[in-house]
């Protein structure tokens, strides 16, 4: 149990706050807040996720406070640590690297007073005024900072960049890689380009019943799933309970995202590796599950089916004997991502990139990468959401922790997301019953709400606000975790193999960069 | 025929749905579009493909890559893609966007770099349909029959 281990951590149950079932909130002074994340994820091996800074002037503590995310099966573990304006911000990215970009990144964009020697900006590396903090209450979110910043630019003396993309999908990021003989010897991934500063446009502009749809446009590949760990995050924080049908009907399309997403990137790694017949098939595949997707919501992309409580139309029967009959063609994909698996080119990438399973966790990987390095962790599973405990499935796990296991993991899990959505659409609550629930909003409620996205564990988190309006909404994407072993994964390859590398890791930027960041190691 | 697509910034919606179209505007007219540039490298080009609401970084991406070339730069016929390309869309206000293409190029212009199109195409939606990719792009080779007889 949890309380068991907070207590061995010095944490006595009396100070855990139960917000919900699964989620516990803990307020810690700063003096103890590193001894209590190094017992919790270094000894006791939770999973950190992420943490979020908070300017709390708006509601009754008028102070700042930096919030850490620990989840582990079953449990979201919230600890809080607040402090006063002129007091250093609690750090624990010394001992826990995969603190490092979030906690800068909270530093940066609330202006948390400091120590350490950060010279420039991290998030916003635009030449963008010293006095512009974005996240604090008192900045309107309607200033042009186009017309603000200088745009100077870093300069990036002795690397090389690397283009792992098909020319037709390119989100402009750089990796650059510095190489010496026939060795990478220091990555640098400068980010940030595609910040749109959604997580402001949430709080300000938009009402909470709005933020779905601006959440499923946080990406066009998985934004469903940021949209349904969203609402999750909202209905944990007010209570409210999902009826059945809209849970699965949440599912069939979290589901059929997953297989879009796959299809992409393993048509994508066929192409890296010269396979072009299998890359224009795997694309074929793909547009089955767009039909299918256009034929239940009207959309091939951007659903608009989430809202908190729920969804915004129930599905006909006569929808669901479409997308079955889609879905038996779709199966033959087996076929082809066989012989995709089993091709020499592939098999190459045995050994190559190799993520140990110690790194995996302390750098915070989720999702298949984690899963390809033997981490046995997937929210869906371990800590169920929408329809997914009345579901059966497996979940892949390989050892090796190499290139070709994370190819193989999403592979099988392709497979297995065909018989989930099988399931689902075999079940008669789909076409019948509620769709929504009502509800109503009280200010200063805090929510987590966690999904299992096509690229691994996604965090929202939320803390209401007046009028029905969020106080602050934080991302967590799945890419924004995985691109911190990007650096452990190309040390000492070869900078052929570089590209292949960051394919698979899937790193989708416009999720990452939401909100933006990232400078150095 | 030289082609240059600009991902100011979008979701990756608009991006794959211009593939699926590109897809089948090389089906229909039976030859291959070729590889586009994505930042601005050269002086001049036929086709100039854009998605996503326009954002400071990529501002200052663009800015780089103008002050490298200087002097003027043709970017010929300009297909804007998607909401967010043709007025900002949702984050028409966001601090971190400078909304839409007008409101893009016209931030480059004050800043006295000089830029000079042909003509612009606005194609809406959230994201954009591969059908109306194709009838944009197909509309467009077929009116300039000199871009077309440039593909192999």
């Amino acid at each position: 149990m949890v309380i068991k281990v907070l207590e061995e951590c010095n944490i006595t149950p009396s100070r855990v706050a139960r917000l919900r079932e699964d989620t516990l909130l803990i307020d810690l002074d700063k003096s103890e807040i590193r001894d209590v994340v190094r017992c919790l994820v270094l000894e006791k091996g939770l999973h950190f996720a992420t943490c979020v800074g908070v300017d709390y002037s708006g509601l009754s503590e008028g102070r700042l406070a930096l919030i850490y995310i620990l989840t582990r099966p079953r449990t979201k573990l919230v600890l809080r640590v607040l402090i006063n304006e002129n007091e250093d911000a609690p750090r624990v990215h010394d001992i826990l690297p995969a603190a490092e970009w979030c906690e800068y990144e909270a530093y940066d964009l609330l202006g948390f007073k400091t120590s350490l020697p950060i010279s420039d900006r991290f998030i916003l590396h635009w030449g963008v005024p010293s006095n512009i903090r974005p996240l604090r209450k008192d900045f309107k979110h309607d200033v042009r900072l186009c017309s603000l910043a200088s745009c100077k630019l870093v300069e990036k003396e002795g690397f090389v960049e690397v283009d792992p993309h098909h020319p037709f999908f390119y989100e402009h990021e750089d990796f650059l890689v510095k190489v010496v003989g026939n060795r990478i010897v220091d990555v640098l991934y400068v980010g940030s380009y595609i910040n749109r500063g959604i997580e402001k446009v949430g709080e300000s502009r938009l009402k909470m019943e709005q933020v779905p749809f601006i959440a499923e446009r946080i990406c066009g590949i998985c934004g469903f799933t940021h949209s349904t760990a969203y609402c999750q995050a909202v209905e944990s924080a007010l209570n409210i309970d999902v009826p059945e049908r809209a849970r699965l009907e949440r599912t069939l399309m979290l589901e059929l995202e997953r297989i879009e997403s796959h299809l992409l990137l393993l048509a994508l790694v066929a192409y890296a590796v010269g396979l072009r017949d299998i890359f224009l098939e795997l694309l074929r595949y793909r547009e089955l599950v767009m039909n299918a997707c256009d034929v239940l919501v009207g959309n091939r992309k951007m659903y608009g089916l989430n809202i908190i409580g729920g969804v915004r139309y129930g599905f006909t029967l006569e929808q669901v004997r479409t997308v079955r009959e889609l879905v038996e063609k779709l199966k033959d994909v087996e076929k082809v991502l066989d012989r995709l698996a089993e091709s020499e080119n592939v098999k190459k990438l045995k050994e190559v990139g190799v993520l140990p399973k110690d790194d995996a966790h302390k750098l915070g990987a989720v999702g298949p990468v984690a899963r390809a390095s033997g981490i046995d962790y997937d929210v869906r599973r371990d800590l169920p959401y929408a329809a997914y405990d009345m579901v059966d499935f497996e979940v892949p796990v390989m050892d090796s922790g190499d290139t070709y296991a994370r190819i193989v993991v999403r592979y099988e899990e392709t497979i297995q997301s065909i018989r989930i959505i099988e399931q689902v659409l075999s079940r008669r609550e789909l076409v019948n019953g509620e769709i929504r629930a009502e509800y109503y909003s009280n200010p200063g409620k805090i929510g987590v709400g966690m999904t299992e996205a096509p690229r691994g564990e996604n965090v929202h988190f939320i803390i209401t606000g007046h009028d029905s309006k969020l106080y602050r909404w934080k991302v967590r994407a799945p890419t924004y975790a995985n691109l911190a072993v990007l650096k452990r994964i190309l040390i000492g390859e070869s900078p052929k193999n570089a590209p292949i590398i960051i394919a698979s890791l899937d790193p989708c930027l416009s999720c990452t960069d939401r909100l933006v960041k990232v400078r150095k190691w | 025929m030289k082609l240059l697509y600009l991902n100011l910034g979008g979701c990756n919606g608009c991006d794959i749905e211009l593939l699926a179209g590109v897809v089948r505007v090389m089906e229909k007219i039976g030859r291959e579009l070729p590889n586009p540039d994505h930042g601005i490298r050269s002086r001049s080009y036929d086709i100039t493909i854009v998605t996503g609401p326009g954002t400071l970084g990529n501002l200052c991406r663009i800015i780089r890559d103008l002050e490298k070339i200087g002097g003027e730069v043709d970017l010929g016929h300009v297909i804007v893609l998607g909401s967010c390309a043709c007025g900002g869309g949702i984050w028409y206000d966001s601090y971190m966007v400078c909304g839409g293409w007008d409101m893009f190029l016209s931030e480059l212009v004050s800043r006295g770099f000089k830029i000079r199109y042909r003509s612009v195409t606005y194609v809406t939606g959230c994201p954009v349909r591969p059908e109306d990719v194709e009838k944009v792009l197909v509309q467009l080779l077929h009116s300039y029959p000199n871009l077309i007889s440039s593909l192999t």
